[in-house]
């Protein structure tokens, strides 16, 4: 999350929440940002790491070789984007790779496993903010080959590891739709070598939490049931997701990678276009995304509270 | 989410059912059938897994893609035979308000979503995870890599969704 409100990427373009592909063409083809958040993130994210490795890293063997191509793209990228902060020197085959901002070093001989301590994926994921998942592309189908999560929208890689791309949105109400799931597979399938497709998810979530695993969801789910009017400010968080979809030129794979974003309602409501916008896809949202992405427990309370800056707004509502 | 193991109740008030079986669930929809023709409602089927054979898929496909708002389906039988038609129904605009289904097979492996020790159970009611502890309401999100389907924890009397 970025502590300034102008870089965060407000997900609405409409007034009303449809399931759409959202996606954009990115020109270069990024697949990961740093921002101010960087060693924030980064700090939480290792200690996740340290302390409930299975449920934030999971890899099935034969994505080795595809991680290892994860690994170069995330440390090409950092250099060649941020070269004060990172570096990355080659010496035939020996490389090393250097976080300014963490003070640290990297040296490894590209694609031997044994010189390092860590699977490629899970040592390129602990130098960015975003989770990163690979979609191994096999029989016509996408399979979850490997991931590192740690901020997750309140699923779990253990149980979706191995699963494939349809089966992994199963759970997502009327996601099948209009063929929209398919729709979205067929896109995937066809993103070209070297693409990168940026599209943005959103939910919400209490608190400024970014790790919300399923796991864990005991502990933080029973929050969303103290939300009121006069706290939803401080507790309620627009939680938007930047994804992008890189597919992977040698291996052929798809790199998924989601970077993740909060914003509590007490900011929102200082920027009034968004605060209308946001207001109006939260009072018409359909009954079961509500209830999937956990926001039944406190609309009321979040609705009011926005009315605070948006008064007759509820009454124009019912008259359109 | 869809409720697979609750009892088939008639939905009143629709322009047309459609049902859907294989050998086992064509018992479950029985009385079913009984009531749709007392009220004196149109329907078609029961569309039979065992009678169709390899035209099955096509057939549920074709008389589910051409329903018009207002059609009601019921699917009893195995899990394989409900997901089945679930998937074409999803895909032809049917919706989980439009449905109900009855899984009327053997056992089911339940996946804990905190501890992730995977139980054994005959029905699809909420249980208490031996390993942890955790209240499970099991799910219809299935994992063939875990051959189980996923337990979302249940805090109090309410559920994860
Ligand atoms: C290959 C990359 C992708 C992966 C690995 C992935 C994975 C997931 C997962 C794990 C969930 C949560 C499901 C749950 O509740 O258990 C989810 C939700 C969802 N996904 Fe994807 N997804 C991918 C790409 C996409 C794309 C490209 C789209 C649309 C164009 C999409 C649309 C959605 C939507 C609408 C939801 C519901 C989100 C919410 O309401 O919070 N996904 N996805």
């Amino acid at each position: 999350m970025s502590s300034s409100i102008h870089e965060f990427p407000f997900p609405f373009e409409e007034n009303e929440y449809r399931y759409k592909n959202n996606s954009v063409l990115l020109d270069p083809p990024r697949s990961i940002t740093v921002d101010d958040r960087y060693e924030e993130e980064l700090d939480l994210k290792r200690r996740l790491l340290v302390n409930h490795h299975d449920r934030c890293y999971q890899s099935l063997s034969h994505s080795l070789e595809a991680q290892w191509e994860v690994l170069r793209l995330i440390f090409y990228e950092l250099a060649q984007y941020n070269p004060e902060d990172f570096q990355l020197k080659r010496h035939g085959n020996e490389w090393i790779f250097q976080n300014h901002r963490l003070q640290e070093e990297e040296r490894f001989i590209f694609r031997d496993t044994g010189s390092i301590e860590l699977e490629p994926l899970d040592l390129a994921g602990r130098h960015v903010q975003e989770d990163l998942i690979l979609m191994g592309d096999r029989h016509g189908d996408l399979f979850l080959d490997a991931g590192q999560l740690c901020f997750p929208s309140n699923w779990s890689l253990v149980f979706t590891l191995g699963m494939d791309f349809k089966s992994i949105h199963d759970p997502v109400p009327g996601i099948q739709q209009h063929h929209f799931i398919n729709k979205v597979h067929r896109f995937i399938k066809r993103i070209q070598p070297g693409q990168s497709w940026e599209r943005k998810n959103w939910s919400i979530t209490i608190g400024p939490k970014l790790d919300t695993h399923l796991e864990t969801y005991a502990e933080w789910g029973k929050l969303r049931d103290q939300v009121t009017e006069d706290n939803a400010g401080d507790k309620v968080h627009l939680r938007v997701e930047v994804q992008r979809l890189y597919r992977l030129p040698v291996n052929n794979d798809v790199l998924f990678t989601i970077h993740t974003y909060l914003l509590p309602l007490v900011k929102l409501v200082t920027h009034p276009a968004w605060l209308r916008q946001f207001y109006q896809n939260i009072i018409s949202l359909d009954q079961d995304i509500a209830d999937y992405k956990g926001i039944s427990h406190y609309q009321e309370a979040m609705l009011a509270y926005m009315e605070r800056w948006l008064p007759g707004e509820r009454n124009s509502q019912h008259d359109r | 989410m869809i409720d697979e193991h609750q009892d088939l109740t008639l939905s009143t008030g629709k322009q047309n059912y459609v049902l859907v079986a294989d050998q086992q669930g064509l018992r479950v929809l029985a009385p079913l059938l009984e009531a749709i023709r007392d009220i004196g409602s149109p329907y078609e089927g029961p569309l039979l897994e065992e009678e169709l054979q390899d035209r099955f898929d096509h057939v549920v496909d074709s008389i589910l893609g051409r329903q018009k708002v207002g059609s009601y389906l019921y699917v009893a039988g195995s899990r394989r035979l409900v997901q089945k038609v679930c998937r074409i129904a999803y895909a032809s605009g049917f919706t989980d308000g439009d449905m109900q289904v009855k899984v009327t097979d053997g056992s089911f492996r339940i996946f804990c979503s905190r501890c992730y020790m995977i139980t054994e159970r005959v029905d699809f009611s909420v249980f208490i995870c031996d390993s942890c502890g955790l209240k499970l309401e099991p799910s219809t999100h299935y994992s063939r890599y875990h051959d189980a389907y996923l337990g979302y924890p249940v805090l109090g009397g309410d559920s994860h969704a």
